[in-house]
């Protein structure tokens, strides 16, 4: 930033519209002489409020009194607004900043009965965001390193175990620490929502699930591993055995012989089954081939009396009907002609009557249902005799099949026997074989429950794999919906843990290529300044603590409390000056900085004031810069004088002419167009030939440099 | 006039190595420059790391 104009309207101890012009060219430093009291820190303090809208009260930036704002001559005379006005260039734009002070009321006596108002225009357009635009090209923060003071020399001087905090500010390291700490606070405040997510109930209990589905396959997996091995090893001593067991040759014959003949006998025993329910049916049906004659006499005499009967119940029911004919002839007394009998004919009739009576008292017939049932069951006997006596030539196959069984069975029964005791003696005579033999034996049957054991195994594991799979599967999906804020998440702190490392190397590395460049741009000024440059060579500032010391010529380090109050200003101008140089560039505005210095170094600091930045602007009394002083200072531009008013208590900035002045100059300051200014202006500005004022910012008339006093 | 608060070619060498963006870093101290909330500066913070870790993926 390069000031172009500084306007005070009636600011404080200044009355009426004060004009400090900046010029461009090769000249660049601004002299502003005035007694104490007659507003140099007001000039400082104008630039801190129009630009913060702020009061500085040692090196410390707080809210403005506007009731002590307003010049008092001007509120006496009705202009109840004051107003700073800074016209400045900074990175190729032009920039016109107006802060302004006016009363609501007639008789203000509190902050609240003022308005104060800023305005910003950057190349002519208005800017609204003015704080914004202030604090990028000029934080509060850093202030102090282009406007100081005595006072804050002479506090550096003294104390430089602030530096560290200082120096920080001035780099901006706050702001990156702070920055790197609200983004620890985002991450953990993002990690708590992923953590949450992550651990939501349905999640966790499916995790769980799955966790312990693979505990259970991995617990099923080796036991069916210890029993796959163990079946193997069954397996390969089972082969083993039955090797061994081939080369018993004569026991495995005797064995397959049994197991022939067993065999066999099984045979002959389905045989026998069979054979036996035909040999039951011929020996059921022997009573029956016994009495077969019997039988057919029966069924011929049942036959004759079957007819007998038959015709003794025909005789039966005809007399009996002729008794009834006769009986109805009798009651009625009339024959079938219509003759009625006589008494005769009904004797006759009545004789007739019990002939028939007599012959059906000498009728009993058989009863035929009787006959019926018996005929039958001895009829079911002669089909059978009959059926057994068409099988009768079968019955000598059957017999010789009972031989050929018994006979059989026989045969077998002994040769079992005979191989059973060849093998029992076989096996007593070798240990050996029986040993094998049982060995064979007991590990077929311990190979057969693990196998079976090794089914039930895999069935388990079957199981558990389908559950675990199921359970799985919904946990793909709960993750598939809560992946994509998990994923967004994720990212966020992969992002933020990558930004915090950033910070941190910036932090680490920007100090210390700060605190070099300090340290160098201030051993610059210390080495040009002081008046032991043989001795002192350069400042030395501390990584760690940035305590500045003295490097000497031999390159061991002074300890500043071991410098004269002089030496220590220097090292504190120094120091600032290498604060300034490394963190801004433009101007540079210092009240009264030669206070503690003696005559040879306020000479070196003189020559070499014009260095210290691209514009310097110089408040001093005629105390800190006698005459010759004044003449001799290199590259000044301007001067300006602060006139005072003791009568009516207001100063004014007068030009001094006769200064050294860049002929080339040009001042690219404008105006606001604002209607409190313009009234303030007409006020102000001296009328032109035609009685009009032009609007313009007309300089002030110049004043002799040695007058002093009143205006 | 005030230079930047970060050099240039510290930041551009840090970013690279840490593979961020410069203009996130920058963005980033400026909020913390310009609003002295904490909580107004959080959710700026917040919504910018949010926009660059978008931004990321989005590539």
């Amino acid at each position: 930033m390069l000031l172009r104009r500084i306007q005070l309207e009636n600011f404080k101890i200044f009355y009426g519209k004060n004009v400090l012009d900046f010029l461009e060219g090769d000249n660049n430093v601004v002299l502003i002489q005035g007694d104490n009291g007659h507003g140099k820190t007001t000039i400082m303090e104008s630039i801190f409020w129009a630009l913060y809208g702020k009061e500085r009260k040692h090196d410390k930036l707080t809210n403005p009194t506007y009731t002590k704002m307003i010049n008092n001559l001007a509120q006496e005379k009705g202009e109840n607004l004051c107003a700073v006005t800074l016209n400045f260039d900074h990175d190729g734009k032009h920039y016109l900043l107006q802060r302004t002070v006016s009363t609501k009321r007639k008789t203000p006596s509190k902050n609240s009965d003022y308005i104060e108002e800023v305005k910003l225009r950057i190349n002519g357009r208005d800017e609204p965001d003015i704080d914004q635009v202030i604090t990028e090209i000029f934080p509060e923060d850093i202030a102090t390193f282009f406007f100081f003071d005595g006072e804050t020399i002479s506090r550096f001087a003294e104390t430089y175990t602030d530096n560290k905090e200082t120096i920080e500010k001035a780099l901006g390291l706050p702001y990156l620490k702070r920055a790197r700490e609200d983004a620890e606070k985002i991450k953990k405040d993002v990690d708590k929502t992923l953590r949450d997510i992550k651990i939501s109930p349905n999640i966790e209990k499916l995790e769980k699930e799955v966790e312990n589905s693979d505990k259970k396959r991995e617990d099923k997996g080796k036991m069916l591993g210890i029993t796959e091995k163990i079946l193997a090893n069954l397996n390969t001593e089972r082969d083993k055995l039955q090797s061994a067991l081939d080369e018993f040759e004569e026991l495995k014959a005797i064995q397959d012989r049994i197991n022939d003949l067993e065999e066999f006998s099984q045979e002959l025993d389905k045989e026998e089954e069979t054979h036996h329910d035909s040999e039951w049916k011929f020996v059921t049906a022997i009573p029956s081939l016994i009495i077969r004659g019997a039988l057919k006499k029966s069924v011929e005499d049942i036959s004759v009396v079957k007819e007998q009967s038959i015709t003794d119940r025909i005789n039966q029911g005809r007399i009996m009907d002729q008794k009834e004919f006769l009986e109805h002839l009798i009651t009625t007394g009339y024959c079938l002609c219509g003759s009625e009998f006589t008494q005769d004919s009904l004797e006759r009739l009545k004789t007739m009557v019990d002939a028939l009576k007599e012959q059906l008292e000498q009728i009993h017939p058989v009863p035929t249902d009787r006959f019926a049932w018996t005929q039958g069951d001895i009829t079911d006997a002669m089909f059978r005799v009959k059926t057994l006596e068409s099988e009768m030539v079968n019955l000598p196959k059957l017999e010789a099949k009972r031989d050929y069984i018994d006979d059989n069975r026989k045969r077998v029964t002994k040769a079992l026997t005979h191989e059973h005791e060849n093998l029992s003696a076989h096996s007593a005579a070798n240990a050996r074989e029986k040993e094998v033999f049982d060995r064979l034996n007991k590990l077929t049957q311990d190979r057969a429950v693990y196998m079976s054991k090794r089914d039930e195994l895999k069935d388990e594991l079957e199981a558990i794999e389908r559950t675990q799979l199921d359970s799985e599967n919904q946990l793909r999906k709960e993750l598939e919906m809560q992946n994509q804020d998990t994923l967004k998440l994720s990212r966020q702190i992969d992002l933020i843990d990558r930004v915090l490392n950033t910070f941190s190397d910036i932090i680490e590395k920007s100090a210390e290529n700060k605190r070099r460049k300090i340290e160098e741009k201030g051993s610059k000024i210390f080495h040009e300044i002081t008046n032991k440059p043989q001795e002192f060579v350069g400042l030395d500032i501390d990584k760690e603590t940035f305590e500045v010391q003295i490097r000497g010529s031999n390159g061991e380090t002074i300890n500043t409390k071991r410098l004269s109050d002089g030496e220590k200003h220097v090292v504190a101008l120094s120091f600032l000056g290498g604060i300034k140089e490394s963190t801004s560039e433009g101007s540079l505005i210092m009240d009264s900085p030669f206070g503690r210095l003696d005559q040879t170094h306020k000479s070196r600091l003189i020559d070499r004031i014009s260095d210290l930045g691209q514009q310097v602007v110089l408040l001093v009394t005629d105390e800190d810069l006698n005459k010759n002083e004044i003449e001799n200072m290199k590259c000044v531009q301007s001067r300006y004088m602060l006139e005072h008013d003791q009568e009516k208590k207001v100063s004014r900035i007068v030009p001094i002419a006769g200064a050294a002045m860049n002929k080339e100059a040009t001042n690219p300051a404008e105006t606001m167009n604002d209607p409190h200014l313009e009234h303030l202006m007409t006020l102000m500005m001296p009328e032109n030939d035609d009685g009009k004022n032009d609007g313009g910012p007309t300089p002030p008339p110049t004043i002799d440099p040695d007058r002093k006093g009143g205006a | 006039m005030v230079k930047a608060i970060v050099d240039a070619d510290l930041l551009r060498k840090v970013c690279t190595e840490r593979g961020v963006k410069p203009d996130l870093i920058r963005d980033m101290v400026s909020v913390e420059r310009n609003l002295t909330s904490k909580k107004e500066r959080g959710d700026e913070l917040k919504k910018m790391l949010e926009a660059a870790a978008q931004e990321e993926f989005s590539k």
